[in-house]
């Protein structure tokens, strides 16, 4: 889910944990004036840390049952606690996922905490508050917030890294646009099914809490007594006009926006001719040509030496390979088994009591 | 998504962080081993370069054997992400590039991409390689005493003590309730799983909002301002 450490180098690292910081900066000055608001309030703040912290780590079955992923918790959050203070914990978290749980990274915090924290919690809270001021139910406008925030977060990571392979990288292919339908078609797989196990799990969460403790989202201000105030009739020309302004600009740029082409021959004046590929190789291929460097012959080609078995035992050993990095560590450490501990630092073990047998 | 490390497996560390033996790193202030994996972690994806990355790799091993770490949780670190890895590389290697080198069905991989996947590998085995260093043989208060030192505001740095003395309940009474739920089918399909999944939340969000009523309560009666100013005792676990 997250921007892996070492993805991002060289001045992407740097631009993206500037960026990463002030917004910590500003989730900093939220968690402190929502204490200097409620003073009584503060242990909230690392409950809700953990809570955020501890919704990441819950498995989410994708892509058929054959891995799991888990949610982003910033929407969540973000309706909880507003966006200021789920930026802040957002942060913490990833800093705790990134040392203890090898997930993200130290050096890509700052890009973490933009996509996760920032646009993940922003984008989520106002889809909510939009629901509702719409009229929509709690636990629509709550799963909408989930699934509109959980997309952005991954809207954020695909600009980022397109940005980054295809300006900062070495060996630069494809042009942004390229980048941005690479990484989106690889995201999709897995994280479709999670967006929308994300929008399951915010709205039931929300909806949970309404019917046990309506006094807690009261106290919370995430709803009111008198019910949410709705949009006029003006406001939601206004919506409808900035929404059909928003697909207006998306037509113009899918018409302006330059089909994938080499960056080496993105300086070339002559116009390029569209042509439309059918798979990836003929897309690299019909690049490489047009960027003058035209395709070798395969060093290995498996196609010639019975392609189909070939494949099979190549997927057969990418799945063995997945199963035993998944699932390795199991070899050597059980639940429960102490392991690397020295024997002094252990419990004492407790005496079995056995219980007195009954008398006949 | 996964691999990372579990819960379960972070508890095994971090019994050894207070139980292995004071050799090496352990020995060192936390300051410095924070300043130390920081600046690795920086130059080595700031040049990005493999040499420097296989480098770091090797001192951060090093490191690791010179403190006497146990070498599963050696392999933890290292290993355990090692399949994440490999998608990167692999992901990397058949999308990049211009060279063939050879072709799998639909997919053919690349010379560039090859190398770039490799480099990108070996930048996250370094930087794992030093976090692991620095988890196994540093405690977390040491870590954010560290991070006080450093000038991060007292705000976060409470949020992240606090985080990490609950986030242990939390597991536990999650780990209850899923047990519970599984007993009663409530995780048989993906929209049971999801509907289960959020109302677990919901409950979870509910008991960390009464516990940290009763924190606060707890810490006025014995004389603090606010539950932050016990926060670093309460690390201590």
């Amino acid at each position: 889910m997250h921007i892996s450490e070492g993805v991002l180098t060289g001045p992407s690292v740097v631009i993206t944990d500037v960026l990463g910081f002030a917004a910590i900066a500003w989730g900093a000055s939220s968690m402190r004036k929502f204490v200097k608001d409620q003073p009584a309030r503060k242990p909230l703040l690392g409950m809700a840390g953990a809570f955020v912290f501890f919704v990441s780590l819950m498995h989410i079955p994708a892509f058929g049952g054959t891995t799991c992923s888990h949610p982003c918790g910033t929407p969540l959050a973000a309706i909880l606690l507003g966006p200021g203070v789920t930026v802040g914990l957002a942060a913490c978290g990833l800093l705790l996922q990134a040392l203890f749980f090898a997930h993200g990274g130290i050096s890509t915090l700052g890009a973490n905490t933009l996509t996760l924290g920032l646009v993940g919690g922003g984008v989520g809270y106002l889809t909510f508050r939009l629901g509702r001021k719409l009229g929509w139910s709690l636990a629509v406008s709550a799963g909408l917030a989930g699934l509109v925030g959980d997309v952005s977060t991954y809207m954020l990571n695909i600009v980022i890294l397109g940005l980054h392979f295809a300006y900062v990288a070495p060996h630069p292919q494809y042009t942004f646009w390229g980048y941005a339908k690479v990484l989106a078609l690889a995201y999709l797989p897995v994280q479709g099914p999670l967006a929308i196990g994300e929008m399951f799990v915010t709205g039931y969460a929300i909806q949970a809490i309404f019917r046990q403790r309506p006094e807690v989202l009261e106290s919370l201000g995430v709803v009111k007594k008198e019910g949410p105030k709705k949009l006029g009739r003006a406001a939601a020309v206004v919506l409808v006009a900035l929404a059909l302004l928003g697909a207006a600009g998306r037509a113009v740029a899918a018409d302006s926006a330059p089909s994938s082409r080499p960056a080496a021959a993105a300086d070339s004046v002559a116009p390029t001719p569209v042509v439309t590929y059918s798979a990836l190789d003929d897309l690299t291929d019909g690049m490489a040509e047009k960027a003058g460097t035209p395709t070798k012959p395969y060093w290995i080609d498996l196609e010639g030496y019975h392609d189909i078995w070939s494949s099979l035992c190549m997927l057969a050993g990418l799945a063995v390979g997945f199963i035993l990095g998944r699932y390795w560590h199991l070899l050597f450490i059980k639940e429960g088994q102490d392991s690397g501990v020295p024997a002094a630092a252990r419990s004492p073990k407790k005496k079995r009591v056995r219980p007195a047998r009954l008398s006949r | 998504m996964s691999g990372q490390l579990s819960l379960q497996d972070f508890f095994q560390v971090e019994k050894a962080q207070y139980g292995g033996p004071a050799y090496g790193w352990r020995r060192w202030d936390g300051r410095l081993k924070v300043v130390l994996t920081l600046l690795a972690m920086a130059v080595n994806v700031l040049f990005a370069k493999a040499w420097l990355s296989a480098t770091l790799i090797g001192l951060g091993a090093l490191g690791m054997v010179y403190s006497r770490c146990h070498w599963k949780h050696i392999l933890l670190f290292l290993l355990a992400p090692g399949w994440a890895v490999l998608v990167l590389v692999l992901g990397m290697s058949f999308g990049f590039g211009v060279h063939p080198v050879f072709r799998m069905g639909p997919l053919t991989f690349y010379r560039e991409g090859i190398a770039m996947g490799l480099n990108a590998g070996l930048r996250v085995a370094a930087d794992l390689a030093w976090a692991g260093l620095l988890v196994i043989t540093t405690p977390f208060p040491d870590m954010l005493r560290a991070l006080r030192w450093m000038r991060v505001p007292e705000i976060l740095v409470a949020t992240l003590s606090f985080m990490y003395r609950y986030v242990f309940l939390l597991f536990d009474e999650f780990s209850a309730m899923r047990s519970s739920a599984k007993a009663r089918g409530g995780l048989a399909d993906f929209r049971s799983t999801a509907r289960t999944s959020g109302m677990i939340a919901g409950r979870i969000f509910l008991r960390s909002y009464d516990r940290a009523d009763r924190i606060q309560m707890a810490m006025q009666a014995r004389g603090a301002e606010s539950a932050s100013e016990a926060a670093p005792k309460t690390a201590e676990r």
